[in-house]
């Protein structure tokens, strides 16, 4: 609830852009509305004349809500807020779940426990499991700050939280990566001895596999974790700017 | 569908569910587009969008599913010796059923997300990504048409299939010889080959495949390479079945699969002369018997090449002495093996010990006397019959063709039975290869000698000829044991018995059989049926064909699945064979061998 919060109201109805980027939006004008209010009053204004001021101040335009909606949704923000914004339902976001725990684990089959898997990847397979390894310490630190109780008025804590698509981008990337190098070697094999080309090639191909098996599955936990924390973040978010619109009183 | 989920393996499920989901979130966005109440624009867009979520989901989900399906088959390709370009092609043209599964998904969701999106009257704005996905997804479409499973060359079931049963392995190996596939059936116990029994037909239909034995069992199953399996069912003649998971192995996996221990170690194969025991065998190298080492090695390459079929063991003795003594198919010098009916030539010398020491008067002996105790249950015409027309095979009892194949017993009951049959042919004569007479020869030792036939080798051939392990417990039966064939004896003793009769019974220095019976025994009594072959008392005799025109002359046990102890008096020689050619048709085929490599050798340094 905020002494802003018709006014707030007013702004939310104008911005152009969808949730949770919109609560968001909401969020930092609140926050904005409450700091300079609390500067005037420290400088001696009235309360109720530094209220009409700072709401004179944010009377913001359309043009200005517009620049404010751009900064908000880049391209990559607008995409990965279309895609969190996904499986919304409970029975989606346990499907979802039951294939992070079990479906990818189950169908893979306890290929993950083989070690032979690791050896028949490219050397990469290594890389790609320390970023995994990576991206799960910080998908629980984040899960951490966001299933804790937060201060009141405290920003949700989103920071590191865009890394997790990152990570997943980076370990399909490298994915790729191993799979061509490897075939570049393969070829270079290939060229020194023509005759053992088709076991050239299915060994490549058979490296190929495994490697994208790993970066597949790690991408798709990677991206999985951050999906579920970001929904998280979005619903404190949702339920902050939901509660600063309340009306007073 | 079922086809399409068994053939994604796992993902077929997952890949299904999602299938699912899209279906259902497609017709939760036309319902709503239907109802055309709420906030229609932003509950429209959402639903779309979760249309194409939920169809990306598949799409990745599919590609994840080869990439697994691909790296399984991979691994069981790669571990074969030979990559064969035609299964690779097959495996891969599986291997991409869940990424068109998915990518079918995904192209259902594009589809329903555009036309929803029209009908929402909403700006259609393809994302860039679609082109190249509906590209991608009408190559698969087509790749699969043109993929479909045995439309394409080669057999996803080329390979060794294992089937465990109790102490065996069966390994189903199928293979294509031009046009023909072919299917044969290795018994393997531990890493020992037994023998090998040919599929009367096989037929593989891309994944699918069945092979019929002549037993009429069936095998019908189909190949998921993604899984290293032969899965479907076993049909028995009765109308039984039962269904069986066949695992994929390396034929490498099994060391005795190959006569040497290795498909290529036939290259590497070098003679050198027999480990010296103390069982009495003097060994020597081939060269210093007039034994041309090149012809033994070219000989065993011809076993490893598998021209004598399943051979076990091989043993050469020249002028007293062993100077070859080689194991396949994972047997040893320390593995007793069955010599089948090669224990009816034992049998014989048994007999002669008997009369030697006194207790069967001799062959003229009328065998009815040993069994007083049926007098009263005899058949006709056993008044005539004597020991030595047991020995010859020709009682010419009244047994069925059935009985005269299949019996193998012994005992009192057995006893009684045998003396019930009448004479319907002329004994003497009418010469008849029936094993259950041969087991008569139990209650005549033990009527004769008192001990079962057992105790009476031991202590009159086995313990003289320093055998000290045998086994002779298989179909015993009161004690009497089975005289036609269920001795195991280690392949050097069976070596001993032949050199002991190339040397006129005595083995060691000491006559252990008397040279009379020895003589009389493996002369020619009688021809064998239809054949050249003669038969002497249970051993048989022929000319052993060494080059055009030429032949030998030879003495020997023979037994059912290429066991033979075969004496040559004219080379000084002998020759011992175990093998496991039972079933494959190949039992004479190691006779080919020695004609070819062994004889000519021998036979060039004759005097």
């Amino acid at each position: 609830m905020s002494q802003f919060s018709s006014h707030l109201r007013h702004v939310a109805s104008r911005l152009p852009i969808p949730e949770p980027a919109r609560s968001r939006v909401l969020l930092e004008i609140a926050t904005d509305m409450e700091d300079l209010f609390r500067h005037l009053v420290a400088g001696g204004m009235e309360e109720e004349a530094a209220a009409t001021a700072v709401a004179e101040q944010f009377e913001l335009s359309d043009d200005a809500l517009q620049e404010l909606s751009l900064i908000h949704s880049s391209p990559v923000s607008r995409s990965l807020e279309s895609l969190s914004g996904q499986a919304r339902s409970t029975w989606e976001r346990v499907i979802l779940g039951l294939m992070a725990l079990f479906l990818i684990p189950g169908a893979a089959g306890g290929l993950f426990l083989q070690p032979t898997l690791y050896g028949d990847a490219s050397p990469l397979a290594f890389l790609l499991m320390a970023i995994l390894t990576l991206g799960l310490g910080l998908g629980l630190w984040k899960a951490i700050a966001l299933f804790r109780p937060l201060p009141d008025g405290a920003p949700v804590p989103r920071q590191g939280l865009r890394t997790l698509p990152g990570l997943s981008l980076l370990l399909l990337s490298l994915g790729f990566a191993g799979v061509w190098v490897e075939l570049y070697r393969s070829a270079l094999a290939i060229r020194r001895a023509p005759e053992l080309a088709l076991r050239y090639l299915v060994e490549w191909l058979h490296m190929a596999c495994a490697t994208m098996v790993l970066a597949l599955s790690a991408a798709l936990l990677t991206a999985l974790i951050w999906f579920f924390l970001e929904n998280r973040a979005a619903h404190l978010e949702e339920r902050s700017a939901a509660a600063i619109l309340e009306p007073q009183g | 569908m079922p086809g399409l989920i068994r053939l994604s393996g796992p993902y077929g499920y997952i890949l299904s569910l999602l299938a699912l989901v899209v279906l259902f979130v497609t017709i939760r966005a036309i319902r709503t587009l239907l109802r055309g109440t709420g906030p229609r624009a932003v509950v429209i867009r959402d639903q779309l969008n979760a249309v194409l979520f939920w169809g990306a989901v598949a799409g990745v989900m599919g590609f994840l599913g080869q990439c697994d399906g691909s790296y399984r088959a991979l691994s069981i390709i790669l571990r074969a010796r030979e990559i064969s370009a035609d299964v690779v092609a097959e495996g891969f043209v599986i291997s991409f059923v869940p990424t068109l599964f998915g990518l079918g998904i995904l192209g259902f969701s594009v589809a329903a997300w555009g036309c929803l999106r029209l009908l929402a009257r909403a700006p259609v704005k393809l994302p860039p990504a679609l082109p190249p996905l509906f590209l991608l997804l009408l190559l698969g479409v087509f790749g699969c048409s043109r993929g479909t499973p045995g439309e394409r060359p080669g057999d996803l079931a080329e390979g060794v299939w294992v089937m465990e049963a109790g102490p065996d392995q069966f390994l189903w190996e199928f293979s294509r010889d031009g046009e023909t596939l072919g299917c044969v059936v290795h018994d393997m116990v531990g890493s020992r080959k037994m023998n090998e029994t040919p599929c009367l037909e096989a037929v593989a239909d891309g994944p699918r495949v069945t092979a019929s034995m002549d037993t009429g069992v069936r095998l019908e199953g189909e190949v998921n390479l993604a899984r290293g399996l032969l899965t479907g069912r076993l049909l028995y003649p009765d109308g039984s079945d039962m269904e069986v998971d066949l695992p994929w192995h390396r034929r490498e996996a099994h060391p005795g699969f190959f006569p040497l221990g290795d498909a290529e170690a036939s290259s590497s194969y070098s003679y050198s002369a027999p480990e010296e025991r103390s069982d009495g065998w003097k060994v020597a190298p081939a060269a210093e018997v007039g034994i041309d080492p090149k012809a033994l090695v070219e000989m065993v390459e011809g076993v490893a090449r598998g021209e004598a079929g399943v051979l076990h063991s091989l043993l050469v003795a020249r002028h007293g002495r062993l100077v070859m003594e080689e194991y396949f198919h994972g047997f040893g010098p320390e593995t007793l093996h069955r010599i089948a009916s090669c224990t009816k030539s034992v049998s014989s010398l048994l007999i002669g010990l008997a009369i030697q020491g006194g207790d069967i008067s001799g062959p003229d002996a009328p065998v009815a006397g040993f069994f007083p105790e049926y007098r009263s249950a005899l058949g006709s015409g056993w008044e005539d019959l004597t020991l030595e027309h047991l020995l010859t095979m020709s009682m010419a009892l009244d047994w069925s063709p059935e009985e005269a194949e299949n019996l193998h017993a012994t005992g009192q009951e057995f006893f009684r039975r045998a003396l019930s049959h009448s004479v319907s042919g002329t004994p003497g004569r009418d010469w008849a290869y029936v094993s259950a007479n041969v087991n008569l020869v139990a209650g005549i030792l033990h009527r004769a000698t008192g001990m079962h036939a057992e105790a009476f080798a031991e202590e009159s051939l086995f313990h003289p000829l320093g055998i000290e392990s045998w086994n002779w417990d298989y179909g015993k039966t009161e004690g009497f044991n089975l005289m036609d064939g269920s001795l195991q004896l280690l392949p050097r003793d069976m070596a001993k018995i032949g050199q002991m009769v190339l040397d006129g019974g005595r083995w060691g220095g000491k006559q252990i059989v008397s040279e009379d019976w020895i003589r009389i025994s493996t002369r020619r009594h009688l021809q064998a049926g239809e054949g050249s072959e003669g038969y002497g008392y249970l051993w048989w005799l022929m000319d052993a064909p060494v080059s055009e025109g030429d032949s030998v002359p030879v003495v020997f046990a023979n037994g059912w699945g290429s066991q033979f102890i075969a004496v040559f008096p004219t080379l000084d020689l002998v020759m011992v064979t175990t093998g496991g050619n039972e079933y494959n048709g190949k039992h004479l085929a190691v006779a080919q061998l020695l004609g070819q490599y062994l004889l000519p050798a021998v036979s060039r340094l004759r005097p």
